[in-house]
């Protein structure tokens, strides 16, 4: 690890001044300090955003939960709002990594950092998730735009995502054996904009499985999910599983996520 | 002279004829046995394999050996546990993996390299017969690598049971198995 400067301020608008050239915040940890550990990412400065009270709330607000980009996963895991109004997004968090992860890691960090493997786009793509940052708001449709890149602007600082209330909606994580990161995570949800199915760890970003999604608004159960095909193309392969494996469980996958949405 | 006076002067050499005598009080000893001892056992593993995802599930794993006479069996039984759980981990999952075009090992970490963990390792049942070895004079065998041994094998024999193949490579990976599962019945794929 090199070494580099820590902040931890108090309020929001001490972290944004603080955070200039390659600066960067810290929201948890869980994946930048692993990186700089082995000297795959340096900064001169980390301004931790763990101090800041107003970005850890959760709360239920109009027809959702808005959830505080510092709320760390067991605390989405376990908060009663969001266990009522996204009873799924509940789940995915408290199936993210192990206690320790679940205890720093938190929605906003993850979501930044856009691990093609992670949990947690799936359900800000399939449930066109709002992102709130200190400079705007961005829907969860256009937001992942490729390998580890959002649409954020250097320095913009998310402060909430809030999803819609879903209750239809569940999300199965097929793991890769030895990180447990999804080798093939799905989340399938039916709302009122129609069936959402959003994968992760296929590619270098999250993306919808509109085959399955095809499948699943002409008949929502586990036997059309699995019949659905995927287009090898859209997967991307590597040692812990080949395009066509991957692409051949996402129906798979699907179709228990259906089954548990079914079961709520 | 008292044994506890020997002791004490070889360990505190103050008083020593070090020109002469290294301090320390040393002896070895070598046990040349007339033969190799012969340890055997039989372990049973039985699954339930998904041939949808290449998924398998231990039901169950039941191990006898027979380690002649046994010494001490809490260390015996851990011994066969922790081979067995040794086993099923090059059975299942570890694999080295390099890079083909450039030699750099790719599961560099336990990020990449797969380790079986508590929930992919099943409770084992565990049982001994004692036949003791008649050319040693404890009638002891040898119990360290029969878990690692036995466990492989098992296992594969069940997969491949279960999926009517008659080989599988080992790590049979979950993808490895959903090939194999496709290439048996057609039909299911």
């Amino acid at each position: 690890m090199y070494a580099f400067e820590y902040q931890r301020p108090s309020d929001a608008a001490t972290a944004r001044a603080a955070v200039s050239g390659d600066a960067r915040y810290l929201a948890g940890g869980q994946s930048l300090v692993q990186a700089m550990r082995l000297r795959l990412s340096r900064s001169d400065r980390l301004v931790d955003l763990g101090g800041i009270a107003e970005l850890r709330a959760i709360r239920a607000e109009g027809s959702g939960v808005t959830i505080g980009a510092m709320a760390t996963h067991h605390a989405v895991a376990t908060n009663a709002d969001v266990l009522r109004l996204c009873p799924a997004v509940a789940e995915l968090a408290g199936g993210i990594g192990d206690p320790m992860v679940r205890s720093m890691g938190t929605i906003g960090g993850a979501v930044a950092n856009a691990d093609p493997a992670q949990c947690y786009p799936t359900a800000v793509l399939a449930l066109d998730a709002t992102i709130t940052t200190d400079r705007r708001t961005l829907q969860g449709a256009g937001f992942f735009k490729g390998f580890f890149e959002t649409a954020l602007e250097p320095g913009e600082l998310i402060r909430s995502i809030s999803f819609p209330a879903v209750k239809t909606a569940a999300y199965v994580k097929f793991k890769q054996p030895a990180s447990r990161f999804a080798l093939v995570g799905v989340f399938v949800a039916r709302t009122d904009a129609g069936v959402r199915v959003a994968v992760t760890g296929c590619a270098a970003a999250v993306f919808r499985a509109q085959a399955v999604e095809q499948a699943l608004a002409a008949s929502f159960t586990p036997e059309a999910a699995r019949k659905a095909v995927v287009d090898v193309g859209l997967v991307t392969g590597d040692m812990h599983g080949s395009a066509e494996y991957r692409a051949a469980m996402i129906p798979v996958m699907a179709s228990r996520a259906v089954e548990k949405a079914l079961a709520r | 002279v008292p044994w506890g006076s020997v002791a004490l002067t070889a360990y505190v050499p103050h008083n020593y004829p070090l020109e002469t005598l290294e301090p320390g009080l040393n002896e070895n000893a070598f046990y040349d046995p007339t033969n190799f001892t012969y340890p055997s056992g039989s372990y049973v593993c039985e699954v339930e394999v998904d041939p949808a995802t290449g998924e398998v599930h231990i039901e169950r794993f039941t191990a006898c050996d027979d380690f002649g006479n046994i010494v001490n069996p809490m260390i015996v039984e851990g011994q066969v546990q922790g081979g067995i759980a040794q086993g099923l981990g090059q059975a299942m999952m570890e694999e080295a993996t390099y890079d083909r075009s450039t030699g750099q090992l790719l599961t560099g970490s336990y990020m990449d390299y797969a380790m079986p963990r508590a929930e992919d390792v099943p409770n084992i049942a565990i049982s001994n017969t004692v036949t003791p070895c008649t050319h040693n004079p404890l009638g002891v065998k040898g119990c360290g690598e029969a878990g690692a041994i036995g466990s492989p094998a098992a296992y594969i024999n069940a997969v491949t049971d279960a999926l009517g193949v008659r080989d599988l490579a080992m790590p049979a990976t979950r993808e490895r198995v959903w090939r194999a599962a496709r290439s048996a019945a057609p039909a299911q794929a």
